[in-house]
């Protein structure tokens, strides 16, 4: 938990709290409420759920009080907590599903009634690929599909930014073998001719 | 040269250096393996951005970010705005931002007019010391004279909170700032800082166990003033919902607030209770210069406050007849905002107040006020106990 008086030794931070009045979170909030939410959705699938998450995300915004030489990266901060938060949230019905399958002893699991209701079966076969990958591959495509830059992506994931497109590379390709997997090979129908 | 799928896939998102997306392209026009690499590459990209895509919310699933935002404000927890995070916000925003930023360079003219005007304004009501308790921190930057504390007991804080959110808001206008906040200095020792603020700083001579000071720093305040006319003072107490009160006769009055040096020293303590952190912030001023326009009764003022905070008119105005305006700060504390006790500390009459629900989040935090030989002490710790404050208020030196 960020703690506000430990970072007093830090006169810049605390003065950017300052800065950072009431009216400042409602514009960032208005500015970033959309793309956080669509992120949250695209993890969960869920639009009740998703308001959750965002909301979950700007309170800790509203808690964080960043330093504001990093105000730039408001939005690469939302993008990267609501991924993460939403994360925390699949791995939570992951576990659920597991169980789910034992109990129903190989039976295939039901989608959540929640999810037949405002999905197509495609957006429900793209996410349970997504969550099959490596988490980390996973959130290096959501987020760089949200639009975070190469050094933005960097920083999140804690690596070199000479690396990311190698990442990213090797992400994309896990991710479309995955997809032509679970599809039989043939229903992603991306294979273009050249 | 090698041209790796990584490199491959950050030059098809332009995310090289310039002579470096230069570099591949040139060598893609040359290779056909290459060619045909990044072409894969880009493949798999696009079917990445269309499986993506496909995720998408429709349009009836994407909330109204205005109606989120409302959600969201009302069910921010009391602690967000507690206590003493709005002291310590105020506090920072006068010494740090102001400072830092310049009062008229740097600061939204709002806030300009809100940190500086409110307070200064408040004077004019005829509160030399003019405290909601939520203020008390800034006052020790020197905004008001205190020479001793005084807690009034109102029903709700909702009405302080109001009220003063409507002096922030500007609309008792634009102080003049003859003298900007000074940086803040950050001094080597208790003799450097009572060079820079030339009077004597007091400092604790024994510490909690685990405690360290942390850093001490030397701030000026600034010398500001506000000229004010009647008519204005009247529709920003309407506004705060008194509407049957006089205001004394004048036109315009100017009221001017020179306040002096700040000495701030912040301490960390370790592990006192566990593994949370834990600190100390000991600030003291002497009081500052105020000039008030002659004439206006300080008691009649102090009673218009009493009504502007929400205190019922009776009260109100019996209790601002005990009430020595010109030198007490008066803090109007409603139970929701949490408990505070009467306790000698530094040999003096002090006040110490702890928030409600203050626990919950960065733990116990409390802040212990009193006044000692024309200097106003403040010390705000966070998960110390008792015996530790008190160490540090009794042994100051």
């Amino acid at each position: 938990m960020t703690n506000q008086w430990s970072q007093r030794s830090d006169a810049r931070s605390v003065s950017g709290a300052a800065h950072r009045s009431e009216t400042e979170f409602d514009a960032l909030f208005m500015a970033h409420y959309d793309s956080v939410f669509r992120q949250a959705y695209r993890v969960t699938g869920n639009a009740p759920e998703a308001e959750d998450l965002t909301q979950e995300t700007f309170l800790r915004l509203h808690k964080v009080q960043l330093d504001p030489g990093r105000d730039h990266n408001v939005r690469a901060w939302l993008l990267r907590v609501v991924t993460n938060l939403a994360y925390n949230q699949v791995r939570g019905d992951n576990r659920r599903d597991r169980r789910e399958d034992a109990v129903f002893d190989g039976q295939s699991v039901a989608p959540d009634p929640a999810d037949v209701a405002v999905r197509n079966d495609e957006q429900a076969q793209v996410r349970q690929v997504l969550r099959r990958l490596p988490e980390r591959d996973a959130m290096l495509l959501l987020l760089r599909h949200a639009g975070l830059s190469y050094n933005e992506l960097a920083s999140v994931l804690e690596v070199a930014p000479g690396s990311v497109g190698t990442l990213l590379a090797r992400a994309h390709a896990a991710f479309a073998s995955a997809y032509e997997e679970a599809t039989g090979g043939s229903a992603g129908g991306d294979d273009d001719d050249h | 040269m090698t041209t790796d799928i990584g490199t491959l896939q950050a030059y098809l998102d332009g995310a090289l250096a310039a002579d470096e997306q230069a570099r591949v392209a040139a060598h893609l026009a040359q290779c056909d393996a290459c060619r045909r690499q990044v072409t894969a590459v880009q493949a798999a990209g696009w079917q990445t951005a269309a499986l993506l895509a496909a995720l998408e919310p429709g349009p009836a699933d994407l909330p109204a970010a205005a109606t989120q935002l409302a959600q969201l404000r009302a069910e921010l927890p009391v602690a967000q705005d507690a206590l003493w995070s709005r002291w310590l916000r105020r506090l920072n925003e006068m010494r740090g931002n102001i400072g830092e930023h310049g009062l008229i360079r740097g600061t939204p003219p709002a806030l300009r007019a809100g940190a500086i005007g409110a307070l200064v304004v408040l004077l004019l009501a005829g509160m030399f010391t003019f405290a909601p308790a939520r203020d008390a921190m800034a006052q020790f930057l020197g905004l008001f004279r205190v020479q001793q504390f005084t807690v009034v007991d109102i029903d709700s804080s909702a009405r302080v909170q109001s009220f003063e959110d409507m002096l922030q808001s500007g609309i008792l206008g634009q102080p003049e700032i003859l003298r900007d906040f000074g940086d803040e200095q950050v001094v080597a020792d208790v003799a450097a800082a009572e060079a820079l603020a030339g009077y004597t700083a007091r400092l604790p001579a024994e510490l909690p166990e685990g405690a360290s000071m942390a850093k001490l720093s030397v701030t000026q305040g600034p010398h500001v003033r506000l000229q004010v006319d009647r008519p204005t003072v009247q529709m920003a107490l309407d506004m705060a919902g008194v509407t049957d009160v006089v205001l004394p006769a004048f036109d315009t009055a100017a009221v001017e607030v020179d306040a002096p040096y700040v000495v701030q020293a912040e301490y960390k303590v370790d592990n006192p209770y566990g593994e949370r952190d834990a600190g100390m912030m000991l600030v003291q001023a002497p009081s500052p210069e105020i000039d008030l326009p002659p004439g206006i009764d300080p008691a009649t003022m102090g009673e218009i406050y009493l009504r502007a905070v929400g205190m019922p008119a009776a009260d109100a105005s019996r209790i601002a007849q005990t009430i020595d305006w010109t030198s007490t700060a008066v803090i109007p504390f409603a139970g929701d905002m949490g408990a505070y006790q009467e306790v000698t500390v530094d040999g003096v009459p002090g006040l110490l107040f702890e928030e409600s629900g203050a626990t919950s989040d960065r733990g116990r935090e409390r802040v212990l006020l009193w006044q000692r030989d024309g200097v106003v002490y403040g010390l705000l710790t966070w998960n110390v106990s008792d015996s530790g404050m008190l160490l540090v208020a009794d042994t100051l030196q």
